[in-house]
């Protein structure tokens, strides 16, 4: 009846928003359906039951569509506590265009414990971890582009040069080196007749120098000497984990060549459990949708082995709960979270909250019209 | 019923209302010719004292002993009919009046002489009644030191405060979590200009402090028994989750609170938390927590907000109390039309068309803007403002909802609008499209010349359509300048529809709670139009402000300090006389069968063991003489006190003998 509060809904791009709107307050809900994975933990959570998941997407090979969360700008409190539970940090709250975070800031929920780091000392900034992340922003490579192999590392490198006139190993300024090295250049004096041995000088560039040391090698009198140190055996720049885009799925950690270097920590930890006797081979809905790629349709190994229907890699499942949402069929999947990682005070609403996200959570099937 | 009847006969000529139609004298002769009438005669108005001296007279030198008055409806005058035959010296209850004005020569003046025929049938048949009648003695009770006004806006206050210092302690109940009403949500008040909380502010100061009044807000009435002098009312505490008695209104939980949701208070123009107030001057000043929206996060409940206090509870339930009152005084207030409904001036959908009370939100200084007058579509200030007075009012469109009566209060807060837009904004004009500018009050039409003045523009014309432009988000008003008689199309920054006061949905459960009725318009129907519209057919039951129909603050005012009065006096009198009009129960034929006790709309019948045997009784008090139980009843046991099945079987007969 009146003209305010103006509640509406509005797809921009990939997001979908909903408002709040007073003459003086906009409060905007967006669901960012680019990062959003059908979990479902947002409508499990939510304290005014605001939310609700929608119907399944298109469900085709690599074209698997996550169920639409959908929002009730009516009912919603703007109260943020999905913002904060959504472990794809797929959702934002924003009050007149600022982000609205005064629930947290006044500890009144807590938040995910995010460890996620790289340890720079140890990492070699090679690309692995950015290869295997199966979310593309997560890791924040900076290392710049290596465009002459001698900047790539960081490293000292001397040259000596025997110029001692009694050595028998003395320079010739003959000028080999210069011939096949940058980082060399000989230079001649003009010849006279008093003096009828070449006189010059090797000049040496040590950023250009690679130690390759083929100018020991060439070398006819054996003058050159190159000492090259490597100070750091990596790469320059920087590797670096996004927390906001990180899923916390630990392939990074798992497959990264050196030990100890990356440090992840799921958020959830439970089990799941995959009762391969209820599934329907050949569907494979739930390994599509699956952000972290944990579970898999095994290969059939030998001519007339029965592979097994349906796997999952303990090691990389997040709990999330996207599998159970996009699951055809009732009771094939159990998610269980046990524990729950937070930070900040444990909260009445988080308790109560944190009792419905560990609930056991197994497909159910409703049957339309019921 | 042994000595022999003797009745007089009185007809009323009502001046030209009944005798310029029939034949007054011959009805009195004809009614001279019935079975029992002992006297006839015709007078210009009975209802006057020399007519009224004509009954006592009559009785005493004919020895009447009943009597009947062939004039009016028996609502206006069977009162004083029965008095003068009580002061005959016959009992009052002997009395029965044939109305042969209203359902006879008001209607059928164009048959004079079927309206004759009529006539003589309705005497007649009230004569047979007459001679069945037997002697009733009025029943006294007392009535409860106590008063119960609904609705705390003005008129609710006013009434309350009248109450409670005529010493009667008062329960004043509210539904929202403060009282206040719709006056709290204005800026100042025309025509004077006082600023609206600061007149009405001391008020409710007033009633929190004055220890007659016990002050209920955030409650409601849920049921109603009992009858005048004696109502027992229940009413749900809602749960503000907040204990009144350890929140000290100081905000703390409000400050913490993450939700925000739109103030309905401000009419959603801003918003407020679910530990809110709604405005900062309520009375009380207890905070309320909306659990709609509360999330339960506990911030409202650290040590850095209401911490030691403990003044919120979020298990606290709703509580039930019961009161037993005197009187009642329905003080519901009004809502505002939804002008929604007229598609042809876009509300809601163009961002600048605002309501009235819209843009007295806009303007309080109190308001979201600070009082700033702005825009919605881009917050800047309008130099240029449409009025769309009656907006909803004094329209016959019933399919838009629109209401044909004038809401009285839209032509005078335009008017003020215009004034403080003048004042606020340099160079701004406003333009009001009226149909009549009704300023009838005291000094209403003064400040009509005042505005036009100051600069205020007025065109003579029904506003047809506006539009708007979608970019600049002006809007085009059309309307038809009747005084130049030409088409007028305008560019304006924004516009105020004045739109109508209705009757407050609310109200519907009041009303039936009270078992009052509504006239055609919807507001409550008080008692007559004129010379009772402070009471209601419900005895006991008073009407205070808009509830009853349209009227501004002023009115408001002397309407509930008139309620205020008239429920005072059964108050004040200690006792009330109940008419003897109720059934009886005859326990001997009563099987106990307890068909009464689902029939009676009243709840006045009840099932008692008598002698080991399970009866029937009526609450004579509770009994309001329906006679439905008697229909009912599958043996006969129930008498209906006044009518009688004798009695209305005789007045059949008696319809009969004349055809």
């Amino acid at each position: 009846m009146a003209l305010f509060p103006i509640y509406s809904k509005r797809e921009e791009g990939r997001k979908s928003i909903i408002e709040q709107k007073t003459l003086v307050q906009t409060l905007n809900l967006a669901l960012d359906m680019e990062r959003c994975t059908g979990c479902g933990i947002c409508a499990e959570i939510c304290p005014e039951e605001a939310i609700v998941k929608g119907p399944l997407g298109a469900v085709g090979f690599k074209e698997m569509e996550v169920p639409e969360m959908v929002f009730d700008q009516n009912k919603c409190s703007y109260c943020g506590v999905c913002v904060e539970l959504c472990p794809f940090t797929a959702l934002k709250l924003t009050e007149n265009g600022e982000p609205k975070t005064d629930l947290i800031d006044q500890e009144g929920f807590p938040h995910y414990l995010k460890v996620a780091e790289i340890n720079l000392d140890t990492c070699v900034r090679c690309k692995v971890c950015e290869e295997m992340c199966p979310r593309d922003k997560a890791i924040e490579r900076n290392v710049p582009e290596v465009t002459e192999r001698q900047q790539a590392v960081t490293y000292t490198a001397e040259m000596q040069l025997d110029e001692d006139p009694g050595s028998e190993n003395k320079c010739t300024y003959c000028g080999l080196c210069g011939e096949i090295c940058d980082a060399l250049t000989v230079e001649h004096k003009e010849a006279t007749p008093i003096n009828i041995e070449a006189l010059g000088e090797v000049k040496f560039d040590s950023t250009k120098c690679d130690g390759c040391k083929i100018c020991e090698e060439i070398c006819p009198t054996d003058s050159i000497k190159i000492d090259r140190t490597i100070s750091e055996a990596k790469l320059q720049g920087e590797v670096t984990i996004n927390k906001d885009e990180c899923m916390f799925c630990t392939w990074c950690a798992k497959t990264c060549p050196i030990e100890n270097t990356i440090d992840i920590k799921k958020i959830f930890e439970g089990s799941i459990n995959i009762k391969t006797e209820n599934c329907p081979a050949g569907c494979s809905a739930c390994v599509e949708i699956c952000p972290c790629n944990a579970l898999y349709l095994p290969p059939q190994h030998e001519p007339g082995e029965i592979a097994a229907k349906l796997e999952v890699n303990d090691d990389f499942c997040t709990l999330c709960g996207a599998c159970v949402n996009v699951c055809p069929v009732a009771n094939t999947i159990e998610v269980k979270r046990d524990v729950i990682h937070i930070e900040g005070t444990e909260t009445e609403l988080y308790k109560k909250t944190a009792g419905k996200m560990m609930e056991l959570k197994t497909p159910t099937i409703e049957k339309l019209g019921t | 019923m042994d000595e022999e009847k003797r009745i007089g006969v009185f007809v009323c000529h009502c001046g030209t209302n009944i005798a310029g139609v029939i034949d007054v004298k011959a009805l009195a002769e004809y009614a001279k010719t019935l079975p029992n009438v002992a006297y006839a005669e015709d007078y210009t108005y009975v209802c006057s004292t020399p007519g009224q001296t004509m009954i006592r007279d009559a009785i005493k030198e004919h020895n009447l002993n009943g009597t009947v008055v062939a004039a009016c409806s028996p609502r206006l005058h069977e009162p004083t009919f029965r008095k003068a035959t009580e002061e005959g010296g016959v009992n009052q209850f002997l009395f029965s009046m044939a109305n042969i004005r209203e359902q006879n020569t008001w209607v059928h003046m164009e048959e004079p002489e079927k309206a004759m025929q009529k006539a003589k049938d309705v005497v007649r048949m009230e004569v047979a009644r007459a001679s069945m009648l037997e002697p009733l003695t009025a029943k006294t009770v007392p009535v409860e030191k106590a008063a119960l006004v609904i609705g705390a806006g003005i008129a609710g206050i006013q009434a309350s405060l009248e109450l409670a210092d005529a010493g009667i302690k008062t329960y004043l109940v509210e539904k929202e979590p403060s009282i206040g009403g719709m006056m709290s949500r204005l800026d100042k008040t025309f025509p004077t200009l006082d600023c609206s909380q600061c007149i009405l502010t001391p008020k409710m100061v007033d009633v929190e402090r004055n220890p007659n009044i016990e002050l209920m807000t955030y409650s409601e009435v849920e049921d109603v028994s009992g009858y005048i002098g004696n109502f027992d009312v229940t009413i749900r505490q809602k749960s503000r989750y907040v204990y009144e008695d350890k929140c000290n209104g100081c905000g703390k939980c409000q400050e913490v609170c993450p939700v925000s949701r739109p103030n309905e208070f401000d009419l959603g123009l801003q918003p407020r938390k679910a530990a809110y107030v709604p405005f900062p001057q309520a009375v009380p000043l207890k905070f309320t927590i909306d659990m709609d929206s509360c999330i339960k996060c506990d911030l409202c409940k650290t040590q850095e907000a209401c911490g030691d206090l403990e003044a919120i509870d979020f298990d606290k339930p709703d509580e039930l109390v019961t009161v037993k009152v005197g009187t009642i005084i329905v003080a519901t207030g009004f809502d505002m039309y939804d002008v929604e409904r007229k598609e042809e001036w876009g509300y809601k959908v163009f961002d600048n068309v605002v309501t009235g009370l819209e843009m007295e939100r806009l303007i309080s200084a109190s308001g979201p803007t600070g009082g700033n007058v702005i825009r919605p579509s881009d917050g800047q200030k309008p130099k240029s403002v449409g009025f769309v007075l009656c907006a909803g009012s004094r329209d016959q469109d019933e399919e838009d909802g629109a209401k044909p009566y004038c809401s009285r209060v839209c032509c005078m807060y335009s008017l003020k609008h215009a004034h403080q837009l003048i004042e606020k904004i340099p160079g701004c004009v406003p333009y009001l499209f009226y149909m009549d500018i009704r300023s009838f009050g005291k000094a209403y039409e003064e400040f009509y010349y005042r505005i036009q003045n100051e600069g205020g523009k007025f065109i003579r014309g029904r506003v047809s359509r506006i539009t708007e432009d979608p970019i600049t988000k002006n809007l085009t008003v059309t309307a038809e300048d009747t005084l130049l008689g030409q088409l007028l199309e305008m560019e304006l920054d924004m516009v105020v529809l004045a739109n109508a006061v209705v009757p407050a949905e609310s109200t519907q459960k009041i009303k039936t709670l009270l078992t009052l009725s509504n006239s055609p318009d919807g507001f409550l129907l008080e008692a007559h139009p004129k010379l009772n519209p402070m009471s209601t057919t419900t005895d006991g039951v008073f009407l205070a402000g808009m509830c009853q129909g349209p009227r501004d603050i002023p009115d408001v005012v002397s309407h509930a300090a008139a309620a205020a009065a008239a429920a005072s006096i059964p108050i004040h009198r200690g006792s009330v006389t109940l008419e003897p009009i109720f059934a009886i129960v005859d326990q001997e034929h009563c099987g106990g069968c307890a068909t009464c006790i689902g029939l009676c709309p009243y709840g006045a019948t009840e099932l008692n063991e008598v002698d080991g045997k399970l009866v029937a009784s009526v609450n004579e008090a509770k009994c309001k003489g329906c006679g439905t139980c008697g229909s009912g009843c599958p043996s006969g046991a129930i008498k209906m006190q006044h009518f009688t099945n004798e009695q209305i079987m005789s007045e059949i007969e008696a319809f009969a003998q004349g055809w």
